[in-house]
């Protein structure tokens, strides 16, 4: 990956600065039945339209491209990504089927759940849940990789998640920009296109992958439960719209103990649980990296963490509910 | 061996030890890691960039040309020797490439008594390794399966963000 140089970095965040102030006025609240339709059409234009373009992926002070492709034509949903700088990288999906290069040299799974998730396709089609925690403001109009754009913000309805706030097409209603905000409500994470083609533009060609891919194994393992069951646990009200995904008991890599994982998501953002016998291996108590916090406790014998991109009081929360009897 | 590698790393170690220690890491890729880890923190903590692709490379070249691992006029590396880089390679391509975590942490609660004796120290260095594999497992399929290098330099700080 390119590493940018601290100049450009802090004169990139100046102006993301600038940028977030200037659109913060003149915000609109939209109710909850307009909110629905505006998410449904950004999650459907995501879904069904062809589109194809650069975006800039921003992690904390890392700045990486990708260049992708994604083409609907009512029998196959595929699309294929390729990163620009840095060590190449490819990521090609049809339907439900991922192939990946370089090969993963671990082993790993993804998550059939997210295989379809990427930008800017991270919305729920079905967000009814979603508003149950985050109402939507609407902020003002920009132009976003050439194209007019309407700016909305996720604001959280507690102090539990990060403000999300995203810049729409006002043509297709796709996503062009999104960016989950920390604590201060600095960009920890951003993806954006720079410069995007859509519907009959689009150069099908592009989607044929230019290296051997391997394919990926797709985790399809459900968690059975709505409510997480662990037999010798007791586990009390987690944060509200938190809901489990998964509950899997495997080996971490380079563990040589089973750990359970708990997955929660809100529709937007996830938070891990992770149970295994007591050790002192991490330190007790809260740490974060930028906006990502983390929470170790004990409990009886056991060793419970909790992690996820949320604020410091949620992954307490989701700690301390975990209780051994 | 341990206490060696670190020596090593400190440049304390008696040169002519240095074969061992090298050939032990050669056959450990647990030492290997270390190695890594150590270095990456290192560095860090005197205010280095951490760990680049780049820097891998020129370790690899240098460890290479081993046992005179900082004599200049070796540091062509002969080939066939080059066991380090598909170490490097692999690193620069796992789902989550090296991260160094250095944690400060408030105590959460009280330690049960019978763990009283083992005080947490208030300012903790974590093995890397320990928290890459949480936030891998949290973060397996969530991110872009493209953008695993994004966490090539996180650290943890203590607290919450303020």
């Amino acid at each position: 990956m390119r590493r940018w140089s601290v100049n450009q970095v802090s004169r990139w965040a100046v102006s993301l600065l600038l940028m977030l102030g200037g659109a913060a006025h003149a915000a609109e609240q939209l109710d909850r039945d307009s909110a629905q339709k505006l998410l449904e059409r950004a999650a459907a234009a995501a879904k069904q339209e062809n589109y194809a373009g650069t975006y800039v992926y921003q992690y904390g002070d890392e700045v990486a491209t990708y260049r992708m492709i994604h083409l609907n034509d009512g029998q196959l949903d595929a699309e294929r990504r390729e990163s620009l700088d840095g060590p190449p990288r490819e990521y090609y999906r049809a339907g439900t089927q991922v192939s990946i290069y370089p090969a993963d040299q671990t082993g790993g799974s993804l998550d059939r759940r997210y295989t379809a998730k990427l930008f800017p396709r991270q919305l729920p089609e079905q967000p009814e849940k979603l508003l149950n925690v985050y109402g939507i403001k609407r902020l003002g109009h920009e132009r976003v990789a050439g194209l007019q754009s309407t700016v909305y913000q996720l604001e959280p309805l507690d102090q539990y998640r990060y403000p999300h706030r995203f810049w729409m097409d006002d043509q297709s209603g796709l996503l062009l920009k999104w960016i989950v905000m920390g604590m201060r409500t600095e960009a920890m994470q951003t993806f954006a296109f720079t410069n995007i083609q859509q519907g009959g533009n689009v150069d099908r060609r592009w989607l044929k992958p230019t290296r051997t891919l391997q394919p990926v194994t797709i985790d399809s393992s459900v968690g059975s439960a709505k409510v997480a069951q662990e037999p010798g646990w007791d586990i009390k009200a987690l944060p509200n719209g938190f809901r489990l995904l998964k509950q899997t008991s495997k080996t971490l890599p380079g563990k040589n103990r089973t750990v359970i994982h708990h997955l929660y998501s809100d529709g937007l953002t996830t938070v891990s649980v992770f149970i295994e016998p007591y050790h002192q291996r991490l330190p007790l108590g809260l740490a974060h990296q930028g906006a990502t916090h983390l929470f170790v406790r004990q409990s009886g014998g056991a060793l419970v963490m909790a992690l996820g991109e949320v604020p410091a009081v949620t992954v307490e929360a989701f700690a301390t509910a975990y209780n051994a009897r | 061996m341990n206490e060696k590698l670190s020596a090593l790393l400190d440049n304390e170690l008696d040169p002519a030890e240095w074969a061992a220690v090298l050939d032990a890491v050669k056959q450990d890729p647990q030492l290997q890691q270390q190695w890594q880890e150590w270095y990456i923190v290192r560095d860090a903590l005197s205010g280095h960039v951490p760990l680049s692709g780049d820097f891998m490379q020129r370790f690899s070249a240098r460890l290479s040309a081993e046992p005179v691992v900082i004599a200049p006029q070796r540091l062509t590396a002969p080939k066939g020797k080059r066991w380090l880089v598909p170490m490097a390679t692999a690193a620069s391509v796992a789902f989550v490439g090296l991260a160094v975590w250095q944690f400060s942490f408030r105590p959460a609660a009280q330690p049960l008594p019978q763990m009283a004796s083992v005080s947490v120290p208030a300012h903790a260095q974590v093995n890397a390794a320990e928290v890459r594999a949480y936030l891998a497992a949290h973060r397996n399929g969530v991110a872009d399966p493209l953008g695993g290098d994004h966490l090539t330099t996180v650290s943890f700080e203590v607290g919450e963000q303020r």
